[in-house]
């Protein structure tokens, strides 16, 4: 195996800088150095503002940075032989109201690349994967927050990408949807995919990570493996979290 | 292909859906029909009169719907972040730029079709004649919304939705006077002001050549083929710049 393909993320000097809308500078991700190997499940989390989803839209080439180099499976990011091999679920799922969950899952497997014959199947398969069997002939202008969440996953994991990046993906979401997100998520870790995302739900974190990368105010002040982590801090994650970002433990 | 074809089914599918098109096909309806009444009323000479005002009618509401339509597309899909998981997907930005202009293009075929299959039975039940200029005038007018689909898209990637169906509508409605006005003038322009009416020329789209209504209105014979060739190739290149301008814009936008 190639070390590109043994390193499916690789962020080496990560800048990434904002004008307001006053012509200020600001700073958004500062000098960032990151790297996500094949089969890790890696949670990126952090205070609003961090940069986490900054970050997110650079991996994905929706934002260009100002320096550093961002490469996913070892071609730069965005490009279009990158992206057939990811998933991603933005972080707030907002999808075409009009159109009904089987309408809406049917273009992104058209965007996919799925063969036409495959894609009623791989749909089927999907809808029954986020529990929405039954709604599918449903506008998704009618869904609810969790129920939209659940189209986004079932987008993001169409034809079974080797990464899936996920901004706040038990957003919206109530305990058993939730469990059901996990459920699907540990079947891909099983499978020896990987998996990226950022969350604020701590406990979604400490059950799914190998690693964590906290970032506060664009930069990393902790990366590190889960297990090592909590027998170094023996702490609860949440209570962790807040005394890194310099409040006190309650 | 099949991507960008994909794309534009569900901007054709939003347009409907919304049923925009549909309130305008019946106010043109009920307009077109009020005007046609005209001629039940066995006045002589309304018939131009009836063509007239149906053909203004539809044309107008033809452009507002394209107008409004092209206008929207990009900037909602950006503010909705509706865009994210269409580039999450392998597909350039191109792609998506392409698939969002065919699909306004194809939207608006359709609605001058309805309008003009509307004016059609009108024209039938009233008794009035139509004739060969009468599709020659429709091929054009469906020219001239593909023309028009190229620059608001493209505007909409420089200006605010506001302003750019502001401008996308002047510029639509006005040519046909200020073209006409830009001629009627240029002689009697000197240095910079001459030039610069030239540039104006030739920069704004000639949307009133695509337009035959007085010649229908007046029964003329059917122009030649040549004239409708140069003016496919004229609104090729005219949307061809503009596409382009559009893509290599769009490629730069951060999201």
């Amino acid at each position: 195996m190639s070390s590109n393909e043994t390193s499916v993320i690789e962020v080496d000097g990560l800048d990434v800088h904002f004008k307001t809308a006053a012509g200020r500078k600001v700073v958004a991700v500062d000098g960032l150095d990151l790297s996500v190997k094949r089969g890790e499940v890696v949670g990126f989390i952090g205070p609003n503002g961090a940069g986490k989803t900054t970050t997110i839209k650079v991996l994905m080439g929706f934002m260009q940075p100002a320096h550093g180099t961002v490469r996913l499976f070892g071609k730069p990011a965005g490009s279009i032989s990158a992206r057939r091999r990811i998933g991603y679920l933005p972080e707030v799922a907002l999808y075409y109201p009009f159109l009904t969950a089987r309408e809406a899952l049917r273009l992104y497997a058209k965007l996919t690349g799925i063969a036409r014959g495959r894609r009623e199947s791989v749909i089927d398969e999907l809808i029954e994967q986020v529990g929405l069997r039954g709604r599918d002939s449903e506008r998704l202008g009618g869904y609810s927050k969790g129920m939209l969440q659940r189209i986004g996953i079932a987008q993001a994991m169409m034809n079974e990408p080797d990464l899936l990046i996920l901004d706040e993906i038990t957003s919206g979401l109530d305990p058993v949807a939730r469990h059901d997100v996990r459920a699907i998520l540990m079947s891909y870790k099983e499978k020896g995919k990987t998996v990226f995302f950022s969350s604020h739900e701590l406990t979604e974190v400490a059950l799914l990570c190998d690693r964590i990368i906290l970032l506060d105010n664009g930069k990393i002040i902790e990366e590190n493996e889960l297990e090592q982590l909590l027998v170094k801090e023996p702490l609860s994650l949440e209570d962790y979290f807040v005394r890194k970002l310099g409040h006190k433990t309650t | 292909m099949e991507k960008v074809l994909g794309i534009a089914y569900v901007t054709v599918l939003e347009s409907f859906r919304r049923k925009d098109p549909y309130v305008v096909l019946i106010l043109g309806f009920a307009i077109v029909l009020g005007a046609g009444l005209f001629n039940q009323f066995g006045i002589d000479g309304l018939e131009k009169f009836v063509k007239d005002v149906a053909l203004t009618v539809t044309n107008l509401l033809a452009i507002v719907i394209c107008v409004v339509a092209a206008a929207r597309q990009l900037p909602a899909e950006i503010a909705n972040r509706t865009l994210y998981p269409l580039l999450a997907k392998p597909v350039s930005r191109t792609t998506v730029f392409f698939g969002k202009y065919f699909g306004v293009g194809i939207m608006s075929t359709a609605v001058v079709l309805l309008f003009w299959a509307e004016l059609q039975v009108l024209f039938v039940v009233f008794g009035i004649s139509s004739g060969m200029i009468f599709l020659q005038a429709l091929y054009l007018r469906i020219l001239s919304m593909w023309l028009i689909a190229a620059f608001v898209v493209t505007l909409s990637l420089f200006l605010t939705h506001g302003a750019n169906v502001t401008v996308s509508l002047l510029i639509c409605l006005a040519m046909s006077t200020f073209a006409n006005t830009i001629l009627a003038v240029h002689s009697e322009l000197e240095g910079v002001s001459q030039r610069l009416a030239e540039a104006v020329y030739w920069v704004v789209p000639h949307l009133e050549l695509f337009d035959l209504s007085k010649k229908v209105i007046h029964e003329w014979p059917s122009i030649p083929l040549g004239a409708l060739a140069a003016l496919t190739g004229y609104a090729a290149v005219y949307a061809g710049i503009f596409i382009a301008l559009g893509c290599w814009r769009f490629r730069r936008v951060s999201l």
